[in-house]
């Protein structure tokens, strides 16, 4: 465990990190559990227009606010839009909102940790203090600033999702770095005369990685959640998109006479989350048993 | 001691001056002229308002000029003026603050409450069938968005079984739902992390002495494990204040309450920038003095902080 991923450079009969890992994470049932639901829900948004034959979008007013029923099975919404539709598609919108605000947050907050954590001195500093303020708002309050300024949209409610979690990659990443810099490996290619970015990229990089692939899992389901709350409040994805933040919002005002359209979407929700928590926990347990990635 | 205190004191002083000039630097942000900016996007700021808008952000004057200005203003507890009402944006806050506050404080109390009640139940016998049922609920509790809860408890509490009023006057009943809501995330987080803090204390040597002692174990609990687990569970406390800082803005507009919150998201979606700086200010102004409170309350419970 200590010398990271060795077994990308010694592929013999070795046990390696990864094996190990997968074996502690097959050991865990409810992660199990977690990854069978999560690649039925990618399986569902990949194949959305063969599973369903409504349009997310088509409108017959007349169906509105129809109760379940065969040929639409969780009810229509109040233009009379396919409820089972819109959440299939509706998977398409949360995993990409997902993969991507965290995909910005690691781009921009690992490399900001790696570096701070590497060169320490008043560069860290500066970039400590910067965290500080960031974290001195509370996050749906951050979000808000940036909405504020950006508008309301679902790309920018993503943005501002993944400018929320930065934090989060610049300080495990930076912790980490200042384990791993004072090891025999790094002080070995630093005297070699490798350059700084080549050490940090090709020795530091690698070795820092796993717990934020479990911060990063874990995220998935922070970001997913806080889109599709920006989304209910009016500030994420506009109408038409199929998004189940604004579907609970419409849900919302047809409370009184209907509750299929206020039930099934958070449900989809509900049921998403848990199933990227639960993967994300037993990744936590398969690769960082030393807890490095704490999630907020 | 007062030196610790004395000293969070001072570095928040910075914290704070970068808040308020990333509050300070969000409308200049605007692409293009913040003032036609604003007029174009709101339906309460009329073309005539122009430059009284101009010179209530005090665009009319150099930048680090106008940031001191700013600075100024807001020492002296002037946020400006609202557009959309055409108000005093601190008299604005000033009167939605209480409603917010005592959600909040209702709902901090849920949290310390159930989630200590839960969180110790479920460690007196671990692996039991109430302790898997909480840990379960409390696994859920964690992914539950909260404002789908909030709407399945109008739904079931206020629409189908009429128990709880949805409108009216505001009353402990009215508070009720909105308070669970707005602690069921945190309850479950402090319930599980009090459970494993518990756990954890229990495989001690003092708490085999303790029995050996033949102390009942309603006291080897109460007086020796729990003073010990409570460290851990204390920070995350703090933790989660912030979070339910936060938390309010979604609860304030699932239940249409009165409160910052709500009136943040309509400044927002208005584009009322004084008020939205405003209210941005004083939340994380809050913010920051809660986890001031935090940390020193902190270290008077684990004096290894203040000689850290």
């Amino acid at each position: 465990m200590r010398f990271g991923l060795r077994s990308f450079e010694t592929s013999g009969k070795q046990r390696g990190l990864w094996t190990d890992a997968f074996r502690r994470y097959r050991r865990n049932k409810g992660a199990m559990l977690g990854m069978v639901l999560l690649l039925l829900i990618v399986f569902a948004a990949i194949m959305a227009p063969w599973i369903t034959k409504y349009s997310p979008f088509k409108q017959r007013i007349r169906d509105a606010l129809s109760p379940p029923s065969a040929s639409h099975i969780f009810g229509t919404d109040h233009l009379g839009r396919d409820l089972f539709a819109r959440i299939i598609y509706g998977a398409r919108t949360s995993l990409k909102v997902g993969s991507i605000a965290t995909g910005i947050a690691c781009c921009i907050g690992i490399p900001l940790g790696l570096v701070s954590g590497y060169y320490s001195g008043w560069l860290d500093t500066i970039m400590m203090r910067l965290v500080d303020i960031l974290l001195a708002f509370p996050g749906m309050l951050l979000a808000l600033a940036i909405m504020a300024i950006l508008g309301p949209s679902l790309s920018n409610a993503m943005f501002a999702a993944g400018v929320y979690i930065i934090p989060d990659y610049v300080r495990v990443a930076r912790a980490s770095t200042l384990a791993v810099r004072e090891m025999d490996y790094v002080a070995s290619a630093r005297a070699i005369g490798c350059p700084s970015w080549y050490t940090i990229q090709r020795h530091i990089f690698p070795n820092v990685l796993l717990p934020l692939i479990v911060l990063a899992s874990l995220n998935l389901a922070s970001t997913i959640l806080f889109v599709a709350g920006l989304s209910f409040l009016g500030m994420g994805a506009q109408p038409p998109t199929a998004e189940w933040g604004i579907m609970l919002k419409d849900g919302r005002l047809y409370l009184r006479q209907a509750w299929w359209p206020a039930v099934f979407p958070g449900l989809a929700l509900l049921i998403s989350l848990l199933a990227i928590n639960m993967v994300g926990e037993g990744l936590r347990n398969a690769l960082d048993p030393r807890g490095l990635a704490r999630g907020r | 001691m007062h030196r610790y205190i004395a000293w969070r004191l001072l570095i928040a002083i910075p914290t704070l001056l970068g808040v308020t000039l990333l509050i300070f630097s969000m409308v200049r942000l605007l692409p293009g002229d913040p003032v036609d900016f604003i007029v174009a996007h709101s339906s309460h700021a009329v073309a005539l308002d122009r430059d009284l808008i101009r010179r209530q952000l005090g665009l009319d004057l150099p930048g680090p000029v106008q940031y001191f200005h700013y600075l100024s203003r807001v020492l002296r507890g002037d946020l400006g003026r609202a557009i959309m009402f055409n108000q005093s944006v601190s008299e604005l806050i000033r009167r939605e603050l209480p409603y917010t506050v005592r959600l909040a404080a209702l709902a901090i109390s849920f949290v310390v409450l159930l989630g200590f009640s839960f969180g110790i139940l479920a460690a007196l016998k671990p692996n039991s069938w109430y302790d898997s049922a909480i840990m379960a609920t409390a696994v859920v509790g964690v992914s539950m968005p909260d404002f789908w809860i909030g709407m399945l408890f109008i739904l079931a509490f206020c629409i189908k079984l009429r128990w709880f009023p949805l409108l009216g006057p505001e009353s402990l009943r009215i508070l009720i739902l909105p308070a669970l809501v707005l602690a069921l995330r945190s309850t479950a987080i402090i319930a599980r992390m009090l459970r494993s803090s518990l756990l954890e204390v229990m495989g001690e040597d003092y708490i085999r002495t303790a029995r050996s002692k033949g102390l009942r174990e309603r006291i080897v609990i109460a007086k020796h494990a729990l003073k010990n687990a409570l460290l851990p569970v204390l920070t995350l406390l703090g933790l989660q204040l912030g979070g339910l800082l936060g938390g309010t803005v979604i609860v304030e507009n699932v239940f249409a309450r009165h409160g910052i919150g709500y009136l943040a998201v309509n400044a927002i979606l208005q584009r009322d920038y004084p008020l939205t700086q405003g209210i941005v200010l004083v939340m994380a102004v809050v913010f920051v003095g809660i986890n001031l409170f935090i940390d020193v309350v902190y270290s008077y419970v684990d004096p290894r902080i203040r000689y850290g």
